[in-house]
């Protein structure tokens, strides 16, 4: 098991590439979201044999002991995130505090700011996630209207659901799947119960590659076909164009390793702040965890449909 | 998967010799601490007697299920070979090929001096663990 992941973790549960991202764009904005990617969601796995020591920590709403993990998935059912061992007790808010990939959000290595998308007349830049109403008010997540009192705010609920439901379909595949993710965990420790839930993902993700032949190859070419399509075509219909360059003050740029965060970059005159400073991270915390912005997406989500 | 079904005479004279010299490597090392070696538990009189295992056998069955052995077909179809894995045929056999050189799946002595199981049969019971 340990081999599994050690092997395939990189190649099969990672965010998506550049293009991927793209195809995921255009799928979502053909359903009715434009700039998400993607579905994000939490779901508990109870544990059997929790220790007494953890089992306050380990204790869901339901009253039972059990470990919880987060997924970021799309339309294909592929997982870009995969995140594995949070106690039973946290709520999806308090998962997605201690995620990876709220580590990425704050330093702004993800999301890529390089896909440009308008809403309602206004461009944006910062792509976000399909989430339901137990996350937090970022502008990184899209939550369905609390009290939706106007026939266009049902719409784009309606709308956030169907691309929500992603995620969900995640879990009901994996749990039909893999039984040992249906019934309660047997294992003692919760490194064993990590490995064994990041294993059956990825070995899920191989065998559903495997089924729909060539699935990835599938997804890279109609992704660069929806690309030339768009580049021969007018820009007004396109679902996203790629951002031309930085404005002032603004948070910009494509999804950055940590390794090449640390370097200055030498591209950038002056015009924005540089990528992987300080201000940079700041101003990224910022941007993605905007209130206003978040509920500026729903006015404008609401006039889009 | 076949060439290892041909290397089991190869493999039983490995084993032999394994055998052998994990014995005479335990009696040496008994003579010069000048101990005497206290059983604990494993086969003696009046306890369960070691099972005859016939590892071999069971991977043959595996093979001979799902993957064919001399150039019969598989007893199971491909739908019934997902079913059991869990995950179809390509996806096992790149999993089978990237494992099997492993250490711990690694044909070994066990216990009683006897080949362990092979490297299909304990990937075949980890898939049946997970699915």
């Amino acid at each position: 098991m340990e081999f599994v992941i050690d092997k395939w973790v990189s190649t099969y549960l990672r965010r998506p590439m550049d293009v991927e991202l793209e195809h995921i764009l255009t799928r979502n904005a053909a359903r009715g979201l434009p700039g998400c990617m993607g579905s994000i969601d939490c779901t508990h796995w109870q544990w059997h044999k929790c220790p007494k020591a953890l089992s306050g920590q380990y204790l869901d709403r339901k009253g039972r002991r059990s470990v919880c993990f987060e997924t970021a998935g799309d339309e294909n059912r592929k997982t870009g995130l995969f995140f594995v061992g949070c106690p039973g007790a946290y709520h999806d808010m308090s998962v997605l505090a201690s995620s990876p990939l709220m580590l990425d959000v704050n330093t702004g290595a993800w999301p890529p700011r390089t896909n440009q998308y308008t809403l309602n007349g206004r461009s944006r830049r910062l792509l976000f996630y399909a989430a339901d109403a137990g996350y937090p008010r970022y502008a990184l997540c899209a939550l369905p209207h609390p009290k939706p009192d106007h026939p266009k705010l049902l719409l784009y609920n309606r709308l956030e659901e169907a691309t929500r439901k992603d995620a969900e379909r995640i879990y009901a595949v994996l749990w039909s799947q893999w039984f040992i993710m249906k019934y309660p965990a047997r294992y003692m420790s919760v490194l064993r119960l990590i490995k064994t839930a990041k294993a059956t993902a990825i070995l899920h993700i191989m065998a559903m590659e495997h089924k729909r032949k060539g699935l990835i190859s599938a997804l890279r070419v109609s992704a660069a076909a929806a690309d030339s399509g768009q580049r021969t075509g007018d820009g007004q219909s396109a679902a996203f164009t790629k951002d031309a360059g930085p404005r002032q003050d603004c948070v910009w740029g494509a999804a950055v390793a940590a390794a090449t965060a640390d370097e200055p970059d030498a591209a950038d005159d002056g015009r924005g702040p540089i990528v992987g400073s300080a201000r940079y991270i700041y101003m990224a915390e910022a941007e993605a965890k905007n209130t206003d912005r978040h509920l500026s997406l729903h006015n404008d989500f609401s006039e889009h449909v | 998967m076949e060439d290892e079904v041909g290397e089991d005479e190869l493999e039983l004279a490995s084993v032999l010799g394994a055998r052998a010299c994990f014995g005479a490597r335990r009696a040496r090392l008994d003579i010069r601490s000048g101990h005497v070696r206290k059983r604990v538990g494993g086969s003696r009189r009046w306890r369960r007697p070691n099972r005859q295992r016939d590892f071999d056998l069971g991977a043959l069955a595996i093979l001979r299920d799902h993957v064919g052995v001399e150039w019969r077909p598989p007893v199971y179809g491909e739908d019934e070979f997902s079913d059991r894995f869990r995950i179809p045929r390509p996806a096992f056999n790149r999993l089978f090929r990237a494992i099997y050189e492993l250490p711990f799946c690694r044909r070994t002595v066990n216990a009683t001096g006897r080949p362990q199981a092979h490297a299909i049969q304990k990937v075949a019971a980890a898939l049946r663990v997970l699915g």
